[in-house]
């Protein structure tokens, strides 16, 4: 796993792949950082869930290649005649891609120590911040791994990486959008239903989808709250794409296709 | 013929052979396929149901709680987010069949961030967790689902179709909070129109509810309006946690003491009473009646003399004097202004301050007896200047203090009742708004040795049960010290963050590119 890990994370900077990574992070971190820094008001907490939203960017551009490339050079049949286990290299890749993004992450280190020193708080609320944003990290890369075992193709891997992030990122919204269109639906007079059972079901149906969202789960953790439930909830989820990754390319073994 | 046909069969019979072979390695090789695939798929969807299973656990309520609440830790210093443990307690004290329902009456919020929700959301998410399922919280729209609003109200008693913010039910009854007012602001910035918050005054106004919704409201008192006072919202905040109710009632030539009132408050009044407000009050007074009367020496009231306020408490016999109190005193000034000071405590109030032996103090009158000759009147003095304080005019040709050359002793609040009545007057006098004002206790805040000295004389004077009160919590303040930086640090620093290191690497890709493009 060690050999996959260190190959991959090399690869990163043996590409301009890394640095594009880089400079857009520490961009849109700097920008959000040094607005509020102008304004005499820095939270930290504040500019790290303002880059949670930037992941839909970010994790496409990283994990695009990590399985694709290979298929796409066909290096990938390395992997299969190594005495290897497959799982170990779906680790290795995602290893990988986590600590390009803890590396990224240290912009946002270097904008604390500036808070610090310039007299600013840098409070639970800030570490808690941090813990979600890793969490979140570690979710959304192993949907980028993913969608880069699907295809060989990196374009078609960014962009259902991008598609699936977006989604997860619009969750709340489509839960409302859900509940105010089944609102209007079952309030049609052909069902006959009582208003209480109408708001009920609707209510239902937006928890159940709002249920899923990562982000309103995490979303307490900027104010100080420390939870059990939402980070289980993110590293499972993350288990869960990251086996699904594994078994999707164990697939290739015994496939006749 | 039939050997040459043997020998012909051969062949034929290998190609048999291997066919056969083929087929059943192919068979073989499907039998395996379909297992490995099945195996595949079987312990994804194993893997699957087992996670999914783990989070609904986690998430799962019963009895209004999920194990989630257990496994939720309120780091920061000061408990925002958290109940305290006088909620805790009362909400544990309640009988087991009590359902306190919070509405509130828009989608649940989603992005809190710089909104007063921020700090409404997860604390009334913590009130569900305590409250052993005597709390729930909803969120509600109104606009989508009117019938809750007949629900709530079904007497239509408030305005909730156009109301925001909380509604908390109990019992029938209700109380509407709005989470704009569950803060103190800095009253330096409400005057140019910015509100500042100073500090989470959320789990007192909801306790404070809750409270009044199961026990029902002790007393009541009445705030006289129309004589050009401020507001008195944190003080409305603060007698609800005590279990008072307030209500306006306007001062007018048919003003009458209404007959449920257990506490009448004039609260920085800037005009004089009226003649029937006169009789009324003493008449109230008479029967023994509570009255707490503040103001100050400030802006607009500098003409005003309160002559019939002073006709009224004469028979308490105190006065308030129509000047300026000036410290000097530089140990008693607070940056060195004469007219923000500190003032000594009364012995006998020391304990009704929470213990502190001076209190704060901002353009005051001086409060002195009135010289009324009846032995029954028990009159003392609760805080005073320094021995070496003096009065000023406030000279309007000249916007100048004009200051007397005799120094002494002022008394700046002051209490009197009668002896030897079964039911003796309660009359608390203040020279200055320090302990009664909006604009002092959201800037210093429910914690305040004046707010609680305040809280303790009210509580005194109407055998009130402050024991659920919930003392404000202060915000993380979360500005960066000016002495450290400046308009050329934010210029550089916005130069090296979004310029100079995106920069650097974007050079250093291309750097990258470039030299390995060829390999």
């Amino acid at each position: 796993m060690s050999a996959v890990y260190k190959r991959e994370l090399a690869s990163y900077f043996r590409s301009p792949v890394g640095y594009i990574a880089l400079a857009l992070f520490s961009f849109l971190s700097g920008f959000v950082f040094i607005n509020q820094y102008g304004d005499g008001s820095v939270n930290i907490s504040s500019e790290i869930m303002s880059l949670c939203s930037f992941f839909v960017i970010i994790v496409p551009v990283i994990t695009m290649g990590l399985f694709s490339e290979d298929k796409k050079r066909g290096t990938e049949v390395l992997f299969y005649t190594n005495p290897v286990s497959m799982f170990e290299v779906v680790l290795g890749k995602f290893f990988a891609a986590m600590t390009l993004i803890v590396i990224l992450f240290s912009n946002v280190f270097l904008h604390m120590i500036i808070t610090a020193a310039s007299g600013g708080v840098v409070n639970t609320g800030s570490w808690g911040s941090v813990i979600v944003y890793f969490c979140l990290a570690i979710l959304f890369t192993s949907i980028g791994i993913l969608a880069s075992a699907l295809t060989d193709t990196q374009i078609i891997s960014a962009i259902i990486s991008f598609v699936i992030i977006l989604v997860i990122q619009l969750l709340q919204t489509i839960s409302t959008l859900a509940s105010s269109a089944l609102s209007s639906l079952l309030s049609l007079s052909m069902f006959a239903l009582e208003p209480e059972k109408v708001n009920n079901a609707c209510n239902n149906v937006a928890a159940a989808i709002t249920w899923l969202s990562p982000f309103t789960k995490t979303q307490d953790f900027r104010y100080g709250v420390f939870s059990v439930a939402p980070l289980v909830f993110c590293l499972s989820m993350a288990l869960v794409f990251l086996f699904l990754t594994y078994r999707i390319l164990e697939k290739k073994r015994w496939s006749q296709n | 013929m039939g050997k040459d046909s043997s020998k012909n069969n051969k062949p034929a019979n290998a190609g048999i052979k291997k066919e056969n072979d083929k087929k059943e390695k192919k068979v073989q090789t499907d039998v395996r396929a379909g297992k490995l695939k099945l195996f595949s798929i079987s312990s994804f969807v194993i893997l699957l149901v087992i996670v999914i299973s783990i989070n609904i656990i986690f998430s799962l309520k019963i009895n209004n709680t999920s194990i989630d609440d257990y496994l939720t830790y309120d780091m920061t210093a000061t408990g925002q987010n958290s109940v305290s443990e006088v909620t805790i307690n009362y909400l544990r004290s309640l009988p087991a069949d009590t359902h306190i329902r919070i509405v509130g009456l828009t989608e649940r919020p989603t992005n809190l961030r710089d909104t007063p929700y921020e700090y409404v959301v997860p604390l009334l998410d913590d009130y569900v967790s305590v409250s052993e399922g005597k709390v729930t919280v909803e969120y509600i729209d109104p606009k989508k689902y009117p019938s809750i609003i007949a629900e709530l109200d079904p007497q239509g008693v408030y305005d909730l179709a156009n109301a925001t913010g909380y509604v908390v039910s109990c019992n029938g009854n209700i109380i509407q909070i709005n989470p704009v007012d569950c803060f103190t602001y800095d009253a330096e910035y409400l005057q140019y129109g910015y509100y500042l918050p100073t500090s989470n005054i959320v789990e007192q106004k909801f306790t404070s509810a809750i409270v009044n919704l199961t026990q029902g409201y002790s007393y009541k008192a009445y705030f006289v309006r129309g004589l050009g006072e401020g507001s008195h919202e944190q003080l409305t905040n603060m007698l609800a946690s005590m279990g008072i109710d307030s209500e306006d009632i306007m001062a007018s030539d048919s003003f009458t003491v209404p007959n449920d009132c257990d506490l009448l408050i004039l609260n920085g009044i800037n005009s004089d009473i009226t003649d029937s407000m006169i009789e009324s009050i003493k008449s109230y007074l008479s029967g023994g009646g509570k009255i707490i009367v503040a103001v100050n020496y400030y802006n607009t009231n500098v003409t005003e003399s309160f002559p019939k306020l002073n006709t009224l408490l004469a028979n308490y016999n105190i006065s308030i004097g129509n000047s300026l109190v000036v410290e000097n005193t530089p140990a008693y000034q607070i940056n060195s202004d004469p007219y923000n000071t500190l003032l000594d405590v009364a012995s006998d109030y020391v304990d009704m301050a929470g213990g502190n032996t001076s209190l704060r103090n901002s353009y005051a009158r001086p409060i002195t007896d009135a010289d009324t000759p009846y032995s029954y009147i028990n009159i003392s003095p609760i805080v005073s200047t320094s021995s070496n304080a003096s009065i000023g005019i406030y000279d309007q040709t000249t916007g100048n203090i004009i200051q007397s050359a005799q120094t002494g002793k002022f008394n700046i609040g002051m209490y009197s009742t009668f002896t030897g009545t079964p039911t003796p007057p309660d009359v608390y006098v203040f020279g200055t708004l320090t302990f009664t004002s909006d604009d002092y206790i959201s800037a210093f805040g429910f914690n305040d040795a004046n707010v609680v000295f305040i809280r303790n004389t009210i509580r005194n004077m109407l055998a009130a049960d402050d024991s659920v009160f919930v003392e404000g919590k202060a915000l993380s303040d979360y500005s960066i010290d000016t002495t450290k930086v400046n308009s050329n640090t934010v210029t550089i620093l916005t130069f090296v963050l979004v310029a100079i290191i995106p920069l650097a690497f974007v050079v250093a890709g291309v750097v990258v590119y470039n030299k390995r493009k060829n390999l």
